[in-house]
């Protein structure tokens, strides 16, 4: 249960914690992009992909993340790789190749699997800082904060974010509902590691209908508890909490966008460094 | 067979950066058959003390032997899991939320059905746990999402004692229930006690831990104050104070009563009708 791939927020005064949501929301995107986009080799490519894990890493130690906890999160990835890599070998044919045997392996095929790979996990460890280090509440502020302009074309943003700030809300209550009722179910004599398929799809049918249940419970008090103190979803409201950019997010968001730039320069004019070298 | 706590631990998310001590060193030895309460305030530690026993929870130091099975800090996966938990069955509080199935019958027969019990044997177990718990026989073939709270709860402890536990253990069972459903169920559960099924209850109500419990054990902040008799505990005001608990009316009646010059016998006293019984005494010798 405790196994979730993005972080759970810990309350650190770090440099990262203190940055507003709004720039770290922003700056997740950004580096998302970056990992997606092509240079001009592979070689290129992977010496950036390096640069980037550099920076996780760096980021990691600011923000008192454990490396542990990556790997963990990655650990559920292993087999999914392996499926890949077995798909991308047996589908992938271009390129030069080695034999094992009769059988042709691709290049390609393995660059292809490495590339997922890595991105994967970049990915993963770009959520799990922004995720480790901002309070889901203020990351819902952020995504309102973005969609504001919205509200132009009478998209109602405000509505959006309620609900994404409520589901964001009940994702420990209802993990912790769960591990209540698996304890209950294992009580009873259900076995949620071992047995035949027949036997965990009942083990899991015991779990999941009781979660059912009690999430649509909740979730009507919750409807109910809202309107009595007066909630309406179209009404005008103001904030307890006003974010502000602080010259440190300015500072951060001017490095961010340089290093973007730079890095969208080198991979729309291709550039290759290596070539240059060798 | 005894219950021993051997210098148990326990402490939520060891690793991670926030651990949390939930029980220290807990330490005692209850003999078989016993119907012993677990009082202390909320986060004292009661719920994480008995989810030790059928190993839901392993310790983090320290062991636990339950009759014929040893829960200790090891990874290992217990073999005999499954005949621990059959052993000791616990019903967790609120647990009208665990039944799942599309009848009554058949979410109470779905325990001992776990333990390998074949299917005529498992509901004839159902029904019986079912007329103990005072569900009548036409509800059997109804969903158990169209009872009322309370009967849902009976149903789900019917769950329990299905499967026929040598050890029950009840975390808060009346929590919710009307007083005279709870009286019930209370009534059910020492019934069960005198014919040989030891109990243990955690619960807020010392008027209920006064009248049935042949022992009591205080918790308060995770560590195990003492074992005492229901008959001690509530007079020993340092005691209570400690733990933040307070007595039973009654028993402030009886000291109300004892300050005034009255002499009653204190061990005599679980409830109002042994009070009055005991006033009625008292009548007899002053006439």
């Amino acid at each position: 249960m405790k196994a979730l791939p993005i972080g759970r927020y810990t309350n650190y005064d770090t440099f990262l914690n203190r940055l507003d949501a709004r720039f770290k929301l922003l700056a997740m995107i950004l580096f998302m992009v970056v990992v997606f986009i092509h240079f001009g080799s592979r070689a290129m490519d992977f010496t950036f992909y390096g640069l980037l894990m550099v920076m996780v890493l760096v980021f990691m130690r600011i923000a008192h993340i454990r490396i542990r906890q990556l790997l963990r999160a990655i650990k559920p990835m292993w087999f999914m790789m392996i499926f890949l890599l077995i798909i991308n070998v047996l589908v992938v044919q271009t390129g030069e190749a080695f034999y094992i045997g009769d059988f042709p392996i691709h290049y390609d095929a393995l660059f292809n699997t490495l590339y997922t790979f890595v991105r994967l996990i970049l990915m993963l460890a770009f959520s799990l800082i922004l995720t480790a280090t901002t309070k889901p509440m203020d990351l819902t502020y952020a995504l309102e904060w973005y969609l504001h302009p919205l509200t132009f074309i009478k998209v109602p943003v405000h509505i959006i974010a309620m609900v994404i700030s409520l589901a964001l809300r009940f994702i420990p209550t209802l993990l912790e509902e769960a591990d209540r009722f698996m304890k209950a179910q294992a009580s009873r004599g259900v076995d949620f590691e071992n047995g035949k398929l027949r036997e965990k799809v009942r083990a899991i049918i015991s779990l999941i209908i009781p979660l059912f249940v009690s999430a649509i419970q909740r979730s009507t008090d919750l409807a109910d508890a809202m309107e009595v103190r007066g909630y309406d979803p179209n009404g005008k409201r103001t904030r307890y909490r006003i974010m502000h950019f602080a010259k440190r997010d300015v500072l951060s968001l001017f490095f961010l966008l340089a290093f973007f730039g730079g890095m969208l320069a080198l991979s729309i004019c291709g550039i290759d460094f290596y070539a240059f070298i060798l | 067979m005894p219950l021993m706590f051997d210098h148990v631990y326990y402490t939520y998310d060891a690793s991670s950066p926030l651990p949390s001590k939930a029980i220290e060193d807990i330490h005692f030895t209850l003999n078989e058959p016993f119907f012993c309460g677990i009082i202390g305030q909320t986060g004292s530690g009661k719920s994480t003390l008995v989810q030790q026993i059928n190993a839901l929870l392993r310790p983090t130091q320290g062991k636990v032997i339950v009759g014929e099975f040893v829960v200790d800090s090891s990874k290992k996966k217990m073999k005999e899991i499954k005949s621990l938990r059959k052993y000791a069955g616990l019903v967790f509080q609120f647990a009208e939320y665990q039944l799942f199935e599309e009848t009554v019958l058949k979410d109470v027969s779905f325990g001992p059905k776990n333990f390998k019990e074949n299917e005529e044997v498992a509901v004839e177990k159902a029904k019986k746990a079912l007329k103990k718990v005072g569900i009548p026989e036409e509800y059997f073939s109804k969903s158990p999402f169209e009872l009322s709270g309370g009967e849902k709860r009976r149903v789900a402890i019917a769950g329990l004692l299905a499967m026929e536990p040598q050890i029950l253990i009840l975390d808060e069972p009346t929590a919710g229930l009307d007083p005279k459903g709870a009286q019930e169920i209370l009534a059910l559960f020492y019934d069960l006690y005198q014919n040989g099924t030891s109990i243990l209850l955690i619960t807020h109500d010392m008027n209920v831990v006064l009248k049935y419990c042949t022992s009591v054990m205080v918790l308060h902040q995770g560590k195990l104050l003492g074992m005492y008799s229901p008959l001690d505990v509530f007079y020993q005001k340092e005691l209570l104070s400690e733990a933040e608990i307070d007595a039973p009316d009654l028993i402030c009646l009886v000291e109300q009563m004892e300050k005034k010059g009255f002499s009653l016998n204190r061990q005599n006293i679980r409830d109002i009708e042994s009070f009055v019984a005991e006033i009625k005494k008292m009548k007899g010798e002053v006439k």
